[in-house]
């Protein structure tokens, strides 16, 4: 996958269609089942995990020449870990009703392999404009996938759309849909479809 | 061995600045999430008193003034530290008191609502709980906490119960209550807590109510 150094707005660009951190390395996937039921969830973690992602990837960037070699995972997790419980201390005293729907998932943007992938394996080398653009792309690639899974999730499940009733209450509710299940299908279907998309592309 | 030193130095001086932001937050930040979790006690027991319903939807910001014109705070005996509430000017005797005990994983923490003159339960809401999503965490879907509405408590079964959690589907009497399939240890613990909560306020109230 390697290239050579990619810099800049190719550095984020990559990160929404070719190396998309979840269709492309699937990353990311436990949260991308868990939240999806409803759209206000996934939008909420996807901005969390946005910030999380430049936030953390300014910070490594930053620190990446006097970072000791030896423990520069610890550091990493170290910085992810704060900027997280930031956004959930954040999120309890502002937005507390959401952040009690969220639950556990807030403080699970941590383990999200995305953030760590970044960090290590891009933040630690590159300079924090790249950085920071690099974690942004991979934070929207992820909300690209995350979104529409949920926009088709929350309708044929609970027939709802950000909360608003959308769909006839006479609609028989796909139960299947609100529980953690259909987010593999949905998944599973959505990377099936990019990736044949992905491939006749590359066959021309 | 002074690259160690320095990694180690680096080490305790990353994580000192990273602790100290995130402690420093959390106080600046911390009276308003403790007032954020009092309102959420408060809007579950004024839902609890029929205050609240689906239709009858009030702002978070309203919560405590209503909370403190619409109920008052009852003392059962003389000296229990049972959180129990009435409604204020009313005759009706609904009580609404708090409950906890220990759940299949994690304590559980909720309030109870209670007609004393019908000797019948009113309501459950459960406020904190750490069972299984999906299978025991299913105690705070409504469904659920509907299973208890109506249900007496003013006598004991013969196993000694005043309520029974029974397999799902399967209850018939009206001192049993549906459980929760594939979470068996929730419903037992549940059984096990409501019926405590219940005896707990009754050999309170029958010492009287003091205000």
């Amino acid at each position: 996958m390697n290239k050579g150094p990619v810099k800049g707005l190719d550095a984020l660009k990559r990160m929404l269609w070719e190396e998309n951190p979840v269709i492309g390395q699937i990353l990311g996937i436990c949260s991308a089942l868990a939240v999806t039921n409803l759209v206000k969830n996934t939008l909420v973690m996807c901005l969390g995990l946005i910030f999380t992602l430049i936030m953390s990837c300014l910070t490594v960037s930053l620190m990446r020449n006097v970072i000791p070699r030896r423990v520069r995972m610890i550091i990493q997790v170290l910085i992810i870990a704060a900027y997280v419980i930031f956004i959930k201390i954040v999120l309890d005293a502002f937005l507390p009703e959401i952040s009690n729907e969220l639950g556990p998932y807030v403080g699970l943007i941590i383990t999200n392999c995305i953030v760590m992938g970044r960090t290590e394996g891009y933040a630690m080398a590159n300079k924090p404009y790249d950085a920071v653009l690099d974690g942004l792309g991979a934070g929207i690639g992820y909300s690209l996938v995350l979104l529409p899974i949920a926009m088709i999730r929350e309708p044929l499940g609970l027939g709802t759309f950000f909360g608003m009733q959308v769909i006839p209450t006479d609609w028989t509710k796909w139960n299947m849909m609100v529980i953690a299940p259909s987010g593999f299908f949905c998944l599973a279907t959505y990377i099936w479809i990019v990736r044949a998309f992905k491939s006749s592309g590359e066959k021309r | 061995m002074n690259e160690k030193i320095k990694t180690l130095l680096f080490t305790i001086v990353v994580t000192a600045f990273f602790t100290f932001m995130v402690s420093g937050i959390n106080s600046v930040l911390k009276e308003r999430i403790d007032l954020n979790s009092k309102v959420a006690r408060q809007k579950v027991i004024l839902r609890l008193f029929g205050l609240i319903t689906a239709d009858k939807v009030i702002s978070e910001s309203d919560i405590p003034a209503l909370f403190a014109a619409e109920t008052e705070t009852v003392k059962l005996g003389a000296d229990s530290a049972l959180e129990c509430y009435q409604r204020k000017n009313s005759a009706d005797q609904l009580f609404v008191f708090a409950f906890s005990g220990q759940g299949f994983w994690d304590n559980i923490f909720g309030f109870l609502a209670v007609d004393a003159q019908n000797q019948q339960i009113k309501g459950i809401e459960f406020t904190k709980h750490g069972e299984t999503p999906g299978l025991g965490g299913r105690i705070s879907e409504p469904d659920f906490k509907a299973r208890f509405k109506d249900k007496p408590y003013a006598n004991i079964r013969s196993d000694g119960l005043r309520l029974r959690l029974v397999a799902e589907g399967s209850a018939t009497r009206s001192d049993e209550v549906d459980g929760i399939t594939g979470a068996t240890g929730t419903s037992s613990a549940i059984e096990k807590i409501v019926n405590s909560a219940l005896a707990q306020f009754i050999s309170l109230k029958q010492g009287g109510v003091s205000n």
